[in-house]
C-alpha cells in the first residue's frame, strides 16, 4: 500500500519555487530595482539541469522542464527514471498538486511539504520561492563598486524568515543578484548561492547558471543549469491547471 | 462510435502537426516469502499455505506516449514473467515452455485522447483502455468505482484494473471541470490468490437473517457429525457477471472544482459493486467413503459438494471530494504550517440481493433430502436477504503534515474497505453484519445438540447450538504512516488498526437465551492489525532496492487475521526506471 506519502513529497514542494529565483537590493531603492528586474518575464519556458555533489557520495542528478507565469510554475521530470513523467503544479504557496504516473493520478500537495527542501538538492525552499525580496526585507547598502552593490537585508518587522541576514551581490549591469550568502542568527555563514551565465532577451535576463554552497555539510553544493526554451511566449492561463497536469501537455 | 468521432477530431490537424514520441518504463523484480503455515478446512478438502517464496516475479513495464498539439495516444503495459511454473497435469506440458515459465500482460492504458474536441477549448475526449482515478483519499476511495479493484498484489493496494471506457471532460475555466464517462463492459474485480483459502471456511455464511444463518450452520455441522458424516465442501465458485447490454452499462459523472483554497468535487456513478455477493448455494452428494490419513476412526461416508454461485448486485453512489489545507494552531503558533486534509465520502444504494440454497436428492443413508431448496421459514416468505436496500457510507477523512526536513506523516480514517459492503456499522450500531466464524457448541447432554433434533426443530438447533463471532458489514480502521527520509533512503512504516469490535453470540443453557458479548479492538478477541515496515534507498541512476514485511496480526475471525489474507510476508524489490 502505497499510501501515497511517497517521494512525492520532497520534489513537489521545493517547486513552488524554482523559477524565478531573484533578489537584490542598495538599501531599499536597490532591491526594489532588484525586485522589478527579477519579475520582468511574463512567462518562461526553460529545461533545468541540477546536480548535487555531497562529499563521499555519489552525485545526484535530475533533469525537468520548467514552465513559469507570475507564480505559476509547472514542472516536469525527465530524471533520474523513477521521477520520468512526474509533474507538477505550483499554483501559489499553497495550492499545489502533483501528477503521479505509477497512479495515473492528480494529487493535492499541502504547503507543509515544501519544509523538506527541493528534491534533497542544498536550495530550501525559501531560497527558491522569493520571487520578490522586498516583501519581507529590508536593505542596507554596504558596499559600492563601479560593478555591484552590496547589500546586507535583515528581516522587516513582523515577518517570519528562514535566515537572520542575507548579503546580496547586486551586478549593476542588469541589477540582478550575482551572489547571495545566508546566515543565520548567530552571525554564522550557512549557505552561499552564485547565479551567473546571465541571459537577456530583450531586457529580461535570466541566469544560466546557479551554484549554491551547503557550508554545515562539508561544503556540499547544487549547480543547476537553465536552458532557456522560450521567453514572453504568451503561455496561456489553461496552461498552469490540473487539467493540463493530467494531460501532460 | 466514439472511436469513429476521436478520429474524425484528430485527422485533420494531426495531419500536418510535428508527433513527439516519449518513452519511459521499469524493470522490477520482486521476490516475497510467506512466513505463517495456513491451515483451513478439515483432512479430506484441506486448504493450505506452507511457508515460502509466494512470489519470484520479473516484469518490465513500458510507457509509450504519441503527442501532437492536440491529440495524445498513449500506451502503459506490464509484461510480467510470473517465476513459478504452472500447473503441470500431463507430460506435455513439461515440454511448453509457457507452462514451465509462464507470463501475463497487464495494460494499465491503452487509449487515444483529443483536446479542444471541435475547436471548443476546454473540451477533451479520451477513448480506450484506461483508469480514472477520481477521489482524493489516499488508497482509499470510495467514490472512485469505474475500474474494478486490483487486489492482485496486497503491496500495491489501492490498484485498479484498466478498462475500456470512454471519458468526456468540458473545463469551461481552469478550475471547474465537467466530466461524464461511460463503461461499456463491467469487470470483476482481481482477488488475491490467497483468496481461494476462503472456500475452506465453510462456517462463513452469508445470510443476514441470524436465526437461518445460525440454523443452516447447524445442519452442515450436523450433517457432518458421527451420526451422518456428510460434511460440506465448497468445491467451486460460479461467478455471474453481468451481461454486457446496454442496460448494464456503467456511467459516471463528476463536477469538479475550487472554491477558495479548497478542492471540491461532487459525483454520480451507477454500476456495481465489484467484489462476489453469494446468489445461491447448490448442494450435490458424492459418495466415497474415506478416513482420515492420521485418525482410522475420523471417516466419512462422503462430501456435500456446494458450487457457490456469486453475483455483482447493481448501486447508486452519490460521491462528495474535498482536499486543502488548515492551520489550526497558526493563530497560535507562527511557525505552525498549515495540515493538509481530504476528504472522501460516498453514499451508496445498492440493489438487493437474496440468496437461494438448494440441492439435488441427497441420499445420506439413514435420511434423504429430496431435490429443491431449503425451506427458510422466513417471516413473510421469500429467500433470504445477503444485501438489503439500505443505504450506507463509506467514508475516508486524512490528514496529513510534514515535520521538519525528514518526517512525513499521514493519517486517515477509513469507514469501509473496498470490499465492505452493506448497511451495518459500528457507530450507527444498527444494519447487518458478517459471520466470521462459527462452531457447534457442545453440551453434557449429547442429545441437546444432535441431527434427531434438528430434523424435528431445525431453528431451535441452530439458536441453541451454535456460538459464531461476526462484526459489522462496515469497518472502521485507523491509518497512519509516516515516511522518514534521509537523501535517498527512506524508511516507511505505516499500520492499519482495525477499529471494528467483534461481537461473539452464543447461547446461555443456565438462562436458556442467546448472549453476545463485544470485543473491542483492544482486546485479544477483537485485535487486528497491519504493520507495513519498507527501508528503501534510492540510487542516483533510477535503481532503487527496497525490503520490508507486511505483518498481518490477529485471530482468523478478524479482518487482518483472515487466513484468506495469505498471513504476513517478507518482500524485496529492485527495481531500475528510465
Amino acid at each position: 500500500m502505497n499510501a501515497t506519502l511517497r517521494p512525492l513529497r520532497a520534489l513537489l514542494l521545493g517547486l513552488s519555487l524554482l523559477p524565478g529565483l531573484a533578489w537584490a537590493g542598495s538599501g531599499d531603492a536597490v532591491l526594489a530595482k532588484v525586485d522589478e528586474a527579477l519579475n520582468r518575464a511574463k512567462d518562461t519556458s526553460s529545461r533545468m539541469s541540477a546536480e548535487t555533489v555531497i562529499p563521499g557520495q555519489a552525485p545526484l542528478k535530475m533533469e525537468f522542464t520548467l514552465e513559469t507565469k507570475g507564480p505559476k510554475r509547472m514542472v516536469e521530470f525527465q530524471a533520474p527514471g523513477d521521477m520520468k513523467g512526474t509533474r507538477v503544479l505550483v499554483l501559489d504557496r499553497r495550492q499545489m498538486y502533483v501528477y503521479l504516473p505509477a497512479y495515473n493520478k492528480v494529487r493535492r500537495v499541502a504547503s507543509h511539504v515544501q519544509s523538506q527542501g527541493f528534491m534533497g538538492t542544498m536550495f530550501a525552499d525559501a531560497d527558491m520561492s522569493t520571487t520578490r525580496f522586498g516583501e519581507a526585507w529590508q536593505a542596507d547598502l554596504k558596499a559600492e563598486t563601479d560593478a555591484a552593490w552590496t547589500l546586507a537585508l535583515t528581516p522587516k518587522p513582523g515577518e517570519e524568515t528562514a535566515y537572520a541576514r542575507l548579503e546580496i551581490e547586486v551586478a549593476k549591469s542588469n541589477s540582478l543578484p550575482s551572489t547571495i550568502r545566508y546566515y543565520d542568527a548567530k552571525g554564522t555563514h550557512l549557505k552561499t548561492e552564485v547565479r551567473s551565465e546571465y541571459f537577456c532577451q530583450g531586457d529580461v535576463c535570466q541566469p544560466g547558471h546557479f551554484k549554491m554552497t551547503d557550508h554545515t555539510r562539508k561544503d556540499a553544493y547544487t549547480i543547476l543549469i537553465q536552458k532557456m526554451d522560450k521567453l514572453n511566449a504568451g503561455l496561456p492561463d489553461d496552461r498552469f491547471s490540473q487539467r493540463a497536469l493530467q494531460q501532460g501537455r | 462510435m466514439w472511436s469513429l468521432l476521436l478520429a474524425a477530431a484528430l485527422s485533420a490537424p494531426a495531419a500536418a502537426q510535428e508527433v513527439r514520441w516519449t518513452f519511459a518504463g521499469a524493470l522490477q523484480t520482486d521476490v516475497r516469502y510467506g512466513i505463517d503455515k495456513i491451515d483451513v478446512g478439515e483432512w479430506y478438502a484441506p486448504l493450505s499455505q506452507e511457508p515460502g517464496f509466494i512470489r519470484n516475479q520479473n516484469l518490465i513495464n513500458t510507457k509509450i506516449g504519441a503527442k501532437t498539439d492536440g491529440a495524445r495516444f498513449f500506451w502503459d503495459a506490464d509484461f510480467v514473467l510470473m517465476g513459478f511454473p504452472d500447473t503441470l497435469d500431463s507430460t506435455t506440458a513439461l515440454s511448453r515452455r509457457e507452462k514451465i515459465d509462464p507470463f501475463r500482460f497487464e495494460v494499465h492504458n491503452a487509449y487515444a485522447e483529443a483536446w479542444d474536441l471541435g475547436g471548443l477549448r476546454g473540451l477533451d475526449m479520451r477513448v480506450g483502455q484506461q483508469k480514472i482515478q477520481w477521489g482524493v483519499g489516499d488508497q482509499f476511495n470510495p467514490t472512485n468505482n469505474l475500474n474494478a479493484d486490483d487486489l492482485e498484489d496486497p503491496l500495491l493496494f489501492g490498484d485498479q484494473l484498466g478498462n475500456v471506457m470512454a471519458r468526456l471532460d468540458y473545463t469551461p475555466i481552469p478550475s471547474l471541470s465537467f466530466s461524464a464517462v461511460v463503461v461499456p463492459v463491467f469487470k470483476p474485480a482481481l482477488l488475491p490468490q490467497t483468496g481461494r483459502i476462503a472456500l475452506g471456511l465453510t462456517d462463513r455464511i452469508p445470510v443476514d437473517d441470524a436465526e437461518l444463518r445460525r440454523e443452516l450452520y447447524a445442519s452442515n455441522a450436523l450433517l457432518e457429525s458421527f451420526a451422518l458424516s456428510w460434511p460440506t465442501v465448497v468445491s467451486g465458485v460460479s461467478p455471474q457477471l453481468p451481461d454486457s447490454s446496454f442496460e448494464n452499462m456503467q456511467w459516471s459523472g463528476r463536477i469538479a472544482g475550487t472554491l477558495g483554497m479548497h478542492d471540491l468535487a461532487l459525483s454520480y456513478y451507477k454500476g456495481r459493486f465489484d467484489f462476489p455477493v453469494a446468489t445461491n448455494n447448490h448442494t450435490t452428494a458424492a459418495p466415497g467413503e474415506q478416513c482420515n490419513p492420521d485418525d482410522e476412526e475420523d471417516c466419512i461416508k462422503g462430501l456435500l459438494q456446494t458450487i457457490a454461485s456469486v453475483g455483482y448486485p447493481e448501486m447508486q453512489v452519490w460521491g462528495f471530494n474535498a482536499a486543502g489545507e488548515v492551520n489550526p494552531l497558526g493563530w497560535a503558533l507562527r511557525r505552525a504550517k498549515p495540515i493538509g486534509y481530504r476528504l472522501e465520502v460516498a453514499r451508496i444504494d445498492p440493489e438487493r440481493q437474496t440468496m437461494s440454497v438448494t440441492n439435488d436428492e441427497l441420499a445420506l443413508g439413514i435420511t434423504t433430502q429430496p431435490a429443491g431448496e431449503y425451506d427458510y421459514q422466513l417471516e413473510g416468505g421469500g429467500r433470504p436477504e445477503v444485501l438489503p436496500t439500505d443505504a450506507f457510507l463509506k467514508w475516508t477523512a486524512g490528514l496529513d503534515y510534514t515535520f521538519g526536513k525528514h518526517v512525513y506523516v499521514n493519517a486517515q480514517w477509513v469507514h469501509g474497505m473496498p470490499d465492505e459492503f452493506g448497511a451495518g456499522d459500528w457507530a450507527s450500531g444498527g444494519g447487518g453484519a458478517t459471520q466470521r466464524q462459527a462452531e457447534l457448541l457442545t453440551y453434557d447432554d449429547p442429545l441437546v445438540c444432535n441431527v434427531l433434533n434438528l430434523t424435528t426443530d431445525p431453528r431451535g438447533q441452530g439458536e441453541q447450538c451454535v456460538k459464531e463471532w461476526t462484526r459489522p458489514k462496515i469497518g472502521d480502521y485507523g491509518v497512519i504512516g509516516a515516511d522518514l527520509t534521509f537523501r535517498q533512503t527512506t524508511l516507511r512504516v505505516f499500520t492499519i488498526l482495525d477499529f471494528t469490535p467483534v461481537t461473539v453470540s452464543t447461547y446461555d443453557a443456565d438462562a436458556g437465551e442467546r448472549v453476545s458479548t463485544k470485543f473491542a479492538w483492544n482486546t485479544d478477541t477483537g485485535r487486528s492489525m497491519v504493520i507495513y515496515p519498507e527501508l528503501k534507498h534510492a540510487f542516483p541512476s533510477g535503481f532503487s532496492l527496497s525490503g520490508g514485511a507486511v505483518v498481518m496480526i490477529g485471530e482468523p475471525w478478524t479482518k487482518f487475521g483472515d487466513p484468506a489474507t495469505g498471513g504476513t510476508q517478507i518482500f524485496t524489490r529492485a527495481r531500475y526506471a528510465f
